[in-house]
């Protein structure tokens, strides 16, 4: 099925997954309802509604969190992806709503979508055997997520290069901006040429799903392979390189969506988590149904979405919160909700 | 963009002026400027609901009809203050909720304000030891029934737009869920209805059992579909959560020895929740994968409820269907229907496909229960272009049971062998002394038989709509005598 066609079905659909969509139940307007969505991109397309900043803004009221996936009746159709492709439609023609703007601008000048500035890149001083990318959100909101995890690399004797500076292009290509992703994804392309590590290890679940799916899909083939955080620390704890001390308590898990719904990781953090001696309860909705942190538009409404999820996360009665993903911990903090990332938690707890 | 028929209809009326500005500026001051909405995506949200003929259009890129603004209240009080400018300003209003009506009811076809009622989402109480809860009536179906089973209760009401439809768009169809053999319909879940009539007073019933004070004015609202007022919060019956669930089936030759098992078994007294027969097409279509129901008549049940009645009810369930040559054929089947009773895309897929599509559901009282299906299905088939009919029995009561058509072709002239198609199902029925609707409403396309349907109460429908809504401004165009 082509994307048109996909549209098409979303369009005709009486909005089977709209119980599902975060951004439908925080905006609660049937415009914001994913089938409302692709009825509006589709007319969009089509020249029936006209391409301004009110109609365009509606492509924007999606995470694409993937949350449709299951209710979805339609094969391989995800509304979020197919939006993706239509805001790119929309930067090509100019529309560009103001806080889309403000990421693309933050981008171009700063290469992260924080509008902060930050060091250049750095070439590694000597042969690191392992890279350690932060992400634009550990480097620059995070910053306790980058030391806890040099921590646990250090306790481990691993001689890894942390590289900073860099964006994989997530933010770029969320806001529909092709030739700025292609801008990032390239400067990493040649920055991990430069560092010649055989292993990356990453611990966003957006760069992961970025560098692992998203560039081969668009011809970017990196020579080195890229792990995430969880299957990291797991394979480090089953190999008993990093002593660690037993934690008792309850903790509740937050399956970011990269990780989980897109990437198909759910057990390698539950599993670290058994291994710190942790007991883990499950919210009601998790795994392949956890509600999106919010994080995932960086849009008007996020905010809403994190207050629900934060609500669903306390509900479990658990006396720690842990995820795997920079951002979701920023959405959970901006809540008042602590959570910490896994590679904090095994920090505190290395002996 | 408009269809042109929408656009002829639009000329009849004296509604379809243009919303003043004036008009515009007091709603905003009544919802707040972020809960007014007149752009092109907003509009065309409204545009439609999901009425299979309308699909056919969108596909030819024809837009039924617009609205010319939305209006997103928050509250009561909200709603009344836009209702009463509306009649001030002689603006036509459509209440709306998730849009998953299947006959055009939720199309502003004469254009003015939809009022849509999603951000009155809220369950507002629930009272455990009377098994009620209260909510607005415009909270989503299923995040409505997550919320009840997280407390431990089940609302019973599961009709297929469950993921997508709102409380109060339940009440206003009238409305059936597929486990209603047990809990019950729309009507005898909903306690106390609060509405805001088309004058903007607010009117609400109380949360009693049962009264004899006259008669139970608040049933008027139910299967209204807008013409008489806007449903904005309502009291309804729940159930604690099933104990126990016990799934069976079985297959027979002809679908007459299924209707005479289900008649027997709630003539004994036994409600099973879920109750389908489907006939040899439908088996064909929905349970291809299992092989060996091939050219059978398929009898499913969920039982749920008090472990202890639910075993003997399972008991008296197998008895009767064994009794009528039945063969069972265990959980499969139904955990099959379970898993798909939602899925929907293969209507999509057809109307993508070139194919116009529809469904039709009646009731019958049960001495006539066979003869209805064999005669409609008939019916159908003797439509030019037809090329499936097929039925299913889907809701059941003591006195008979309801008939969920479906058809389809792949007509030359689409909007011509719809209205056949339509006119050889109503018209059978009404011979045959059957209701033209069970749980779906009328909206657009039944308009054209309510009145043979409703015989002298059509006269006296009319006149409690002019009554009520003198100007005619409460979703004009809908029902037969909302106009």
């Amino acid at each position: 099925m082509t994307a048109m066609d996909q549209l098409l079905s979303c369009a005709l659909c009486p909005n089977i997954c709209r119980f599902v969509c975060p951004m439908e139940e925080v905006w609660a307007t049937e415009s914001s309802s994913p089938s409302g969505k692709a009825r509006t991109a589709l007319l969009l397309l089509q020249g029936q509604i006209p391409w301004n900043k009110e109609n365009v803004k509606i492509l924007y009221q999606c995470l694409t969190c993937w949350a449709s996936k299951e209710p979805c009746p339609f094969e391989d159709l995800i509304i979020g992806d197919l939006l993706v492709e239509v805001r790119k439609e929309a930067v090509k023609r100019g529309v560009i709503i103001p806080e889309v703007a403000a990421i693309m601008d933050s981008l171009r000048k700063y290469d992260n979508p924080y509008g902060e500035k930050r060091a250049r890149v750095k070439a590694p001083s000597k042969e690191a055997e392992l890279v350690y990318f932060p992400g634009c959100t550990a480097e620059l909101r995070e910053k306790e997520i980058v030391s806890a995890t040099v921590a646990v690399l250090q306790k481990a004797g691993i001689n890894a290069h942390v590289l900073k500076g860099l964006c994989c292009g997530w933010p770029a290509l969320q806001m529909g901006d092709e030739e700025g992703f292609l801008r990032l994804a390239k400067r990493i392309e040649r920055a991990l040429e430069a560092c010649k590590g055989k292993v990356l290890l990453v611990g966003c679940p957006s760069c992961f799903e970025y560098l692992t799916k998203i560039y081969p899909g668009r011809g970017i083939e990196l020579k080195v392979k890229v792990v995430h955080e969880s299957t990291f620390f797991l394979n480090l704890l089953k190999d008993g390189k990093i002593p660690v001390k037993i934690i008792r308590e309850r903790v509740a898990y937050h399956d970011p969506c990269a990780l989980g719904r897109k990437m198909g990781i759910y057990d390698e953090p539950r599993e670290v988590l058994h291994s710190l001696g942790l007991q883990v309860v499950e919210p009601e909705k998790t795994r392949e149904f956890a509600t999106c942190c919010g994080g995932g538009g960086m849009l008007e409404k996020s905010l809403k979405v994190a207050q629900k999820r934060k609500k669903e996360l306390l509900s479990t009665g658990a006396e720690l919160f842990v995820t795997a993903c920079p951002t979701c911990k920023m959405m959970f903090n901006k809540t008042k909700l602590e959570v910490q990332d896994l590679s904090e938690l095994l920090a505190e707890s290395l002996e | 963009m408009m269809a042109d028929k929408a656009e002829s209809l639009k000329e009849a009326f004296p509604h379809s002026a243009r919303l003043s500005d004036d008009f515009l500026e007091k709603i905003e001051k009544v919802v707040g400027n972020a809960d007014l909405k007149t752009s092109e995506a907003e509009l065309v949200a409204h545009s439609r609901d999901f009425w299979p003929l309308s699909q056919v259009w969108f596909l030819k890129g024809k837009i039924p009809a617009l609205p010319e603004a939305v209006a997103y209240p928050e509250s009561t009080q909200e709603v009344a203050k836009i209702v009463k400018l509306s009649s001030k300003y002689n603006v036509p209003i459509v209440p709306y909720g998730g849009g998953t009506g299947v006959l055009g009811g939720a199309i502003p076809i004469f254009g003015g304000l939809v009022v849509d009622l999603k951000k009155m989402n809220k369950i507002l109480e629930v009272n455990d030891k009377s098994l009620l809860v209260k909510v607005q009536a415009g909270i989503n179906g299923w995040r409505y029934e997550e919320a009840l089973n997280s407390l431990g209760y089940t609302g019973g009401h599961i009709p297929q737009s469950l993921p997508s439809s709102t409380v109060g768009g339940w009440i206003a169809c009238r409305a059936a869920g597929q486990f209603s053999t047990k809990y019950g319909k729309i009507e005898d879940l909903v306690v106390s209805v609060e509405a805001v009539m088309p004058d903007g007073e607010v009117v609400k019933s109380k949360t009693v059992p049962r009264s004899s004070t006259g008669p139970r004015l608040e049933q008027l609202l139910l299967g209204s579909e807008g013409v008489l007022g806007i449903i904005t919060e309502a009291t309804l019956r729940i159930f604690p959560f099933p104990e126990k669930r016990v799934l069976l089936s079985f297959a027979f030759d002809e679908v007459e020895k299924p209707l005479e098992a289900v008649r027997k078994i709630l003539r004994r007294g036994f409600f099973p929740a879920v109750v389908r027969i489907y006939d040899e097409a439908e088996v064909g279509l929905h349970f291809r994968n299992l092989k060996e129901l091939e050219g059978k008549s398929l009898l499913l049940f969920v039982l749920e409820g008090d472990a202890k009645l639910t075993d003997l009810e399972a008991k008296v369930v197998a008895e009767e269907c064994l009794k009528e040559e039945g063969s069972s054929y265990g959980e499969e089947p139904v955990k099959h229907w379970l898993k798909t009773r939602f899925d929907v895309h293969l209507l999509a897929e057809m109307v993508k496909a070139g194919a116009v599509i529809d469904t039709i559901e009646i009731a019958i009282t049960w001495d006539k229960a066979a003869e209805l299906y064999h005669r409609t299905v008939e019916s159908l088939h003797a439509v030019d272009g037809t090329v499936f009919a097929s039925g299913h029995f889907s809701h059941f009561y003591q006195d008979g049971a309801c008939l969920y058509l479906t058809f389809g072709g792949f007509p030359t002239s689409p909007d011509e062998y719809y209205w056949q198609a339509w006119e050889a199902v109503m018209e059978t029925t009404l011979k045959l002394g059957g209701t033209i609707s069970h749980h779906h409403g009328v909206g657009l396309v039944r308009a054209r038989w309510v009145h043979k349907e409703l015989g002298e109460y059509f006269e006296v429908l009319k006149k409690i709509k002019s009554a009520i809504d003198p100007l005619k401004i409460f979703n004009p165009g809908k029902l037969g005598w909302g106009k």
